[in-house]
């Protein structure tokens, strides 16, 4: 044999040994990168209970991953299992027919009492379920206990007026109110979201679904409440945040800061005591006319229905990864809380939110983020970031003028 | 011995003929076999590329869907429809003018500084430094002297003794400025260098001959130095365009926390639309229409330059 003829052969079969591995191995692709020990639980849990190798892929920052993944899909390439998002982003997804239905396997996790049909209402398409879920999140106002305190608040605020408030007493007191980031370029919409369905919950959902104007009296209160807060001196300046959310929270030059309780095990991890250092509270409407909402934000892991179909053992896997062992492995990795109702809460801000929203009654509310049509999001977003930058009625009356703009061009294609 | 009409037979010129043949096709696969490595790399890396961007931008594909939908000359009638692109092609515009006048017109003058004085080595490899650090690297630092409690806000509020926190990279009217200003730092040491190039390549004689006339070095550079530095210019000129209009990186790593980064380029746009828009068929238009713009100018830039170069001669 000539040496040309070793080298080709040699090469034949490391290519056959390398693709038969890798064709062995299943991804777990996720974007969210601060979960990935929890993650990498999952993706074990899911080998174990299938035979399968299930292994962790990451993909960041998220632009990047969504990319990834609209190519893959669209070369009919899709990974066995990734993370994605509920809402129109799920419906977009599932449209395409890659997404395998997961009814059997919900039917068994309610069965068996891990979790109920609500939960499952989360991540339906159509009234069947799409994904299994890794984060269900409500998103709650987390405050600097000892900011309160120093600054003479009793507790923390029941209604608009107290909150604003407290808002003047922690200025007084030399802290900043609120952690206002822009970072990741999605942030813009926590406040904007936050401000309309504290101004009428109703409008929030029009909004979503084209029927309500983004230049809307509604949305036009929004934007004064939301200026005149910046006028206040209420929020953090968004350029001193960067890319770093909690940046301005964490080193306490702010007090309060709006965002989803997923966000309670990083203030862990930046030296905070949960229920000791900070603890939260359901935001108030503007009015005490307006009933109070929350946003409640789940995270779904979609199974590619030609995997599930190519090898029926994945099937053990998604149950192992819908069971409470699985949700145990987040939340003492990562203390992310996936709803499973037999899991024990990753942590006491955790516990102690599902006994606000359990008191409260508030309406539950799918976040914009995932409730607005995707191929309009960025657009929007961008529009309330340019108003966070630039806070004056000027850039709130162009900003609405470009999201009505944009929205009506959207729904007109419809 | 070969009798003279055997040598000019039809038959030994037919011969002759074959084995030229033979010898110019063996020499020419040989050719073909030295520049297939180079040729299917181009072809595979560069132009199907290419042509795919080509074919995308005359689909729907958005999302996941669309890749198998004729769209026409829809995304083509887009860019004329939506604001941004008008916005990003007009701050490429300011882009391309900025990355060509700043580091030619300070390129040039350290290029005459230094031309003869002692140390001109270390003066060179010190302002060429900045060129070996990657884009995002210079992008990453320069993002710290602009952010609003940075190097230069600092220097500010030391001069005029107030606290100033301007932010450089999160206004419209002072972000491209700022990044240009970064550009130029960093493509400043290239510039000089093929500039110095350019000069040392002059001859001596018509500047003494002009000297000993009595011209003055105004004169002796307008009349003498600059018609025989053009066509290096020229050349310095095509690689700024080129940078100026594709630049990518130092705009997505210093203003990615802007909202409005969309339209800072037409560069940015393309990526923005396709990778966070996931309109792929229209970000691929926007390519289309960037890539035809660079060949352009470049092409008339590139003929100019070779009249002037053949002018000199």
């Amino acid at each position: 044999m000539s040496l040309l003829r070793k080298i080709g052969a040699v090469g034949l079969a490391t290519a056959l040994t390398v693709g038969t591995a890798a064709a062995a191995d299943l991804a777990l692709y996720s974007d969210k990168t601060p979960w990935n020990a929890g993650m990498t639980g999952l993706a074990e849990a899911a080998s174990a209970a299938s035979g399968a190798t299930v292994k962790l892929q990451e993909i960041t920052p998220t632009d990047k991953y969504q990319a990834f993944m609209q190519t893959s899909i669209a070369g009919n390439n899709v990974p066995a299992f990734f993370t994605w998002w509920n809402g129109q982003q799920l419906n977009d997804l599932v449209a395409t027919g890659v997404a395998a239905d997961l009814t059997p396997y919900w039917e068994a996790a309610i069965a068996n009492g891990d979790f109920s049909a609500d939960q499952q209402a989360l991540v339906n398409v159509d009234g069947k379920p799409y994904g299994i879920l890794l984060n269900v999140a409500n998103w709650v106002m987390f405050y600097n206990k000892n900011h309160f305190e120093k600054a003479g608040i009793a507790g923390p605020p029941t209604n608009w007026a107290e909150f604003v408030e407290a808002c003047d007493k922690l200025k007084a007191a030399g802290f900043t109110p609120i952690n206002g980031p822009a970072s990741g370029g999605w942030m813009p919409f926590i406040w904007f979201s936050q401000l309309v369905l504290g101004t009428n919950p109703d409008s929030f959902v029009g909004l979503t679904d084209g029927s309500v104007a983004y230049d809307s009296p509604d949305v036009q209160n929004a934007f004064k409440v939301w200026g005149d807060m910046y006028a206040k001196g209420y929020f953090t300046n968004p350029q001193e945040s960067g890319q770093d959310d909690q940046k301005l929270f964490v080193d306490g030059t702010s007090s309060m800061f709006l965002v989803g309780d997923w966000h309670s095990g990083s203030f862990v991890e930046a030296g905070m005591k949960a229920g000791e250092d900070f603890g939260t509270f359901l935001m108030p409407a503007l009015s005490p006319d307006v009933q109070q909402s929350v946003i409640v934000e789940a995270s779904p892991i979609v199974v590619s229905k030609a995997a599930l179909e190519a090898n029926p053992d994945l099937g053990k896997g998604v149950q192992a990864m819908m069971g409470v062992d699985a949700a145990n492995i987040l939340g003492s990795t990562v203390q992310v809380y996936n709803g499973n109702l037999k899991a024990q809460a990753p942590n006491v801000i955790i516990e102690a939110n599902k006994e606000l929203v359990a008191n409260a009654k508030p309406r539950a509310l799918v976040r914009w983020w995932e409730a607005v049509p995707s191929q309009i999001q960025g657009d929007l977003v961008a529009a309330m970031g340019e108003f966070m930058f630039n806070p004056t009625p000027e850039q709130a009356t162009e900003s609405m003028s470009t999201m009505q703009s944009i929205n009506a061009d959207y729904w007109a294609s419809k | 011995m070969i009798p003279a009409s055997a040598i000019l037979s039809p038959e030994v010129l037919r011969e002759a003929r074959h084995r030229e043949r033979r010898v110019a096709w063996q020499q020419t696969r040989i050719a073909w076999l030295f520049i297939a490595p180079a040729v299917i790399m181009v072809t595979v890396f560069l132009l199907a590329p290419v042509v795919f961007n080509v074919v995308l931008s005359f689909t729907k594909w958005q999302k996941f869907t669309g890749l198998d939908q004729f769209a026409g000359f829809n995304n083509y009638a887009r860019l004329f429809r939506v604001p941004y692109f008008s916005e990003a092609l007009g701050n490429t515009a300011f882009w391309v003018v900025g990355a060509v006048i700043f580091p030619l017109a300070v390129g040039l003058g350290l290029a005459l500084l230094l031309r003869n004085i002692p140390f001109q080595e270390t003066f060179k490899s010190l302002y060429f430094l900045p060129r070996v650090l990657a884009p995002t690297a210079v992008g990453a630092i320069w993002y710290y002297v602009y952010t609003p409690h940075g190097v230069l806000n600092s220097v500010i509020s030391g001069v005029t003794g107030s606290p100033f926190d301007f932010g450089w990279l999160y206004s419209s009217d002072t972000v491209t400025g700022s990044v240009i200003v970064t550009f130029v730092w960093q493509t400043l040491g290239i510039t000089m260098v093929l500039l110095l190039l350019g000069l040392a390549a002059i001859p001596r004689d018509p500047i003494e001959a002009a000297r000993v006339d009595g011209a003055s070095s105004g004169q002796i550079f307008r009349h003498i130095i600059w018609p025989l530095l053009l066509p290096t210019v020229l050349v310095v000129t095509i690689l700024n365009v080129a940078a100026g209009f594709t630049t990518f990186d130092l705009l997505w790593v210093m203003a990615g926390d802007y909202p409005g980064k969309r339209t800072l380029s037409l560069a940015v746009y393309m990526y923005y639309e396709s990778f966070s828009n996931g309109a792929w068929a229209y970000g691929s238009a926007v390519a289309v229409v960037l890539g035809a713009m660079v060949i352009t100018v470049s092409a008339l830039l590139a003929v100019v330059q070779s009249r002037v170069s053949k002018n000199i001669r």
